[in-house]
């Protein structure tokens, strides 16, 4: 059931993020032929609009991520998927997973419009000095596994920190549902109280010896602070899940 | 044996008691009619059986089992509003309750969207309201479920609207189901109704037949109604 949830979000969402994603491509694609004809005037219009594009893509994941879960749980869409046989655990993992994906996808997609930059930029003399001297580096032991397990561990960081924070924001949301009236309010004001609890929590942590990340001997630790990360997103989403499962009060 | 169950069922919002101490038993392959005035605790009672809420006392069970994923994967839930995502296609949205519910008849569900003539390429959002309101009765009728809740089916629809969805439930509901229909509208559902329960003020003031109803007080469901619950 899972699977079937993370499907139909994945189409609600899609069918606003993908064409635009699609735009991105084929601006990159334009602005690369432009710089390569060196056409100055389309390069400028270009560079706007594909910076445009990507800010778009950032501001729409985010607030598409939590319009999601406001108006497809708690709106009116909330009598038709609480009434669908999964539990709330799983309306609530999926949403996370969903935004997981999303920021992915978001990722991979500025990364294959640079790609699509690249290539169409530059002469392809370049491009295959570039690729043999990547490759160069690659035999002389330039870029060890270390390296590459580096940027696993900042990217793990990045993934956990961002479903704490989500975790944190659906919480809010939940809070605010208990409230008859101004839940929106409700929400923020949970927001900033979670917030403040949070950092009241680390000064605390922090004299025992343990701060977000650090740890005293040692120095900042990935994977420490990866794990903290997903703590907090677990304590937020039993949370949520209390309050959904519980004190659900559909308008 | 009772499909659905109440036993001291209570709910509160507040201060309000939206349902005191209810008892309620109600049978399999019967069409039961909720009645009461707005506020009485109908959909109240309606979305504890659906499990859109959570009782403060008492139980409600289904099929003898508290609400929960299980029960809903055999109750067709039609509730009072608009609840279907805007951005979907009707056909998109056939294949969402496949997907979701065994017990979707697809191909029942076509024939009766082909009756109305509301293509498979249109969004929710591209229907009017009337119509919207058909497309979630064909998609809750469009169910084997063992339990049908449907809540205001007919409040907020013409008159031709009304014998549609009445002529829908009728036509489609299995035999062996239970189907609540909750409504302030008696005299549109009476003639459907094997039974009727009157809630009052989040309490049963009377469950019984609808024919015994007539008999013993000489007066159609919807004339004793209006004497009971006159203001």
């Amino acid at each position: 059931m899972l699977g079937k949830l993370i499907k139909y979000d994945f189409l609600a969402i899609g069918r606003l993020l993908l064409p635009l994603y699609a735009a991105l491509i084929a601006v990159s694609l334009l602005l690369g032929i432009t710089v390569r004809m060196n056409l100055q005037n389309g390069m400028a219009v270009l560079i706007i609009i594909y910076t445009l594009i990507i800010t778009a893509g950032m501001v729409m994941t985010a607030y598409l991520l939590v319009e999601r879960f406001y108006h497809n749980l708690l709106g009116n869409e909330g009598y038709l998927m609480f009434a669908l046989p999964v539990t709330t655990a799983d309306h609530i993992v999926e949403k996370l997973l969903s935004a997981l994906i999303w920021t992915a996808i978001g990722i991979v997609a500025v990364l294959l419009s640079g790609i699509c930059l690249a290539l169409t930029a530059a002469p392809w003399s370049d491009l295959m000095k570039g690729f043999s001297e990547f490759f160069r580096m690659i035999s002389n032991g330039e870029i060890r596994g270390e390296d590459v397990g580096q940027i696993l561990e900042i990217l793990a960081v990045l993934a956990a920190g961002m479903v704490a924070f989500l975790a944190k924001v659906y919480c809010s949301i939940a809070v605010g549902h208990l409230w008859r009236e101004h839940r929106i309010l409700g929400s923020i004001l949970a927001f900033i109280g979670f917030s403040i609890l949070e950092v009241w929590v680390s000064i605390g942590a922090g004299r025992a010896g343990i701060i977000t990340g650090y740890l005293l001997d040692t120095g900042f630790n990935f994977w420490l602070s990866a794990g903290q990360c997903l703590i907090l997103a677990a304590v937020y989403s039993a949370g949520t899940w209390f309050i959904l499962d519980r004190h659900l009060n559909l308008e | 044996m009772s499909i659905l169950e109440c036993r001291k069922l209570t709910k509160r919002y507040g201060s309000l008691t939206a349902l005191d101490q209810v008892d309620l038993n109600l049978e399999s392959g019967k069409i039961v009619g909720l009645l009461g005035p707005n506020g009485s605790g109908k959909t109240t009672l309606i979305k504890i059986a659906s499990r859109l809420l959570q009782p403060d006392g008492g139980e409600l069970l289904i099929s003898g089992s508290r609400p929960d994923e299980n029960t809903k994967s055999i109750v067709s839930y039609l509730p009072d509003r608009s609840y279907l995502p805007e951005w979907m296609k009707t056909s998109q949205l056939m294949q969402f309750y496949s997907d979701f519910y065994m017990d979707f008849d697809r191909k029942k569900a076509e024939e009766l969207m082909a009756s109305l003539q509301i293509p498979g390429n249109v969004s929710i959002r591209q229907l009017s309201k009337g119509t919207r309101d058909k497309v979630q009765l064909i998609l809750t009728m469009s169910r084997k479920a063992r339990v049908y809740l449907l809540d205001e089916p007919i409040a907020g629809v013409d008159p031709a609207a009304r014998d549609y969805i009445l002529r829908t439930i009728l036509s489609n509901y299995s035999p062996d189901a239970l189907v609540l229909i909750s409504t302030h509208l008696i005299s549109d559902v009476e003639s459907v109704l094997d039974e009727a329960v009157f809630l009052k003020q989040g309490r049963v003031v009377l469950h019984k037949p609808a024919d015994t109803i007539r008999e013993e007080t000489g007066k159609s469901v919807d004339a004793y109604f209006r004497e009971v619950f006159a203001c």
